[in-house]
């Protein structure tokens, strides 16, 4: 019982906190997305395109690769890649020092310039790499989807995007948060940085998810197991 | 809750807009989204559906009339449309979409040419009934 309650108290919290950075080319899917996302509590962030995306991440110029650090607590992910290896440079990127904080990146995959999983491509190989990146579709090829996982996406969803598909993406999502070790999940966790340093250290930890999300995308990827009977 | 002769009304639209085929299930989940704080969601991402379709239509018909077509940037126009179109359940929109990229595969600009007359006859007759459906829906909201 308490076990609940600390989880879903817990689960609130980081819902709270929760960015997530929205791209998408069409302008009735951003208002979709954007409302799916609010009504499930996450604060967003939406933009257009994949270089907006990269702009908003700091990424354009390609400044930052694998190879900037950042010890800035405030960065959900980039001071992850200090527990990697290359990292050497002290100086963090304007938006580490400005405390900007993305926990779920979700990406179309269609989209004019930049694909999506040219996206994926560049986050992955940024400071930004243990940031779930999430590829949306509304055409079911499977050489894609694999692709897409292949190439580091945490998941791969169908379009249109329902509630139910951020309802399966939340629980990876905060595993992927919580993956620090027991005493620190379970004590009180009320401030901001406390969850950020769970996020730090634990987003690292991630990618051993890989081979479920394959597995669950794929399920997910069936458009008869997503198409439920007219209401009423 | 007993229902008004209008509310009764609204829910046989809406009703027979789903069993005719012009809404699918997509529509529901933008009625599951709406809620005291946002109430006119549907409403609203309906009206962005038609200002944002409105600029692929013109797109599409400018691109119709070069010579010799060019098929991918007609599949590409139609491929945006038949997003929006499934982002918002417009279910008959959606399949004429599908119709003119076969078109578009099979490099027929008379199947192009025809089936585009097609989706834009769908296009607005599902127009008209939702702004219908809306205000009827508003009235009877009104009228209680």
């Amino acid at each position: 019982m308490k076990q609940d309650n600390e989880s879903t108290q817990q689960q609130k919290q980081l819902e709270q906190h929760f960015h997530v950075l929205a791209v998408d080319d069409s302008l009735i899917d951003r208002k979709l997305l954007e409302k799916l996302l609010t009504v499930s509590s996450y604060h967003v962030t939406c933009v257009e395109s994949g270089d907006k995306a990269l702009e908003y991440l700091g990424l354009l110029d390609g400044r930052d690769n694998d190879t900037t650090s950042s010890s800035s607590s405030s960065s959900s992910s980039s001071s992850s890649s200090s527990s990697s290896s290359s990292s050497s440079s002290a100086k963090p990127s304007q938006q580490e020092m400005q405390g900007l904080k993305v926990n779920l990146i979700m990406t179309d995959y269609c989209m004019p310039g930049m694909s999506g999983y040219d996206l994926l491509k560049r986050v992955k190989g940024s400071s930004w790499k243990d940031v779930p990146v999430v590829v949306m579709s509304s055409e079911n090829v499977p050489s894609r989807i694999n692709m897409c996982l292949e190439g580091g996406a945490e998941d791969f969803l169908l379009k249109p995007v329902q509630l139910s598909d951020l309802e399966k993406l939340q629980p990876h999502l905060l595993k992927s948060l919580s993956q620090y070790p027991c005493e620190n999940i379970n004590s009180s966790n009320e401030d901001d940085e406390n969850i950020n340093k769970n996020n730090s250290t634990s987003c690292s930890s991630s990618k051993s998810n890989n081979g479920v999300c394959k597995r669950k995308a794929l399920v997910s990827a069936d458009p008869l197991e997503r198409r439920s009977k007219l209401k009423d | 809750m007993e229902r008004n002769p209008l509310q009764r009304q609204v829910a046989y639209m809406r009703r027979s807009l789903f069993d005719q085929g012009y809404l699918d299930e997509q529509f529901v989940q933008l009625e599951d989204l709406q809620d005291d704080a946002n109430p006119n969601f549907v409403e609203e991402i309906v009206t962005l559906f038609y200002t944002d379709s409105a600029r692929l239509i013109h797109n599409i018909e400018q691109a119709l009339e070069s010579r010799p077509l060019d098929f991918i940037r007609l599949d590409d126009y139609m491929h945006q449309f038949k997003g929006s179109s499934s982002s918002i359940g417009a279910k008959k929109v959606k399949n004429e979409c599908t119709q003119f990229r076969e078109h578009c595969s099979a490099r027929s600009a008379e199947g192009c040419v025809r089936t585009f007359q097609q989706v834009k006859q769908e296009h607005t007759i599902l127009r008209r009934k939702l702004e219908t459906y809306f205000q009827l829906a508003r009235q009877a909201g009104l009228a209680n």
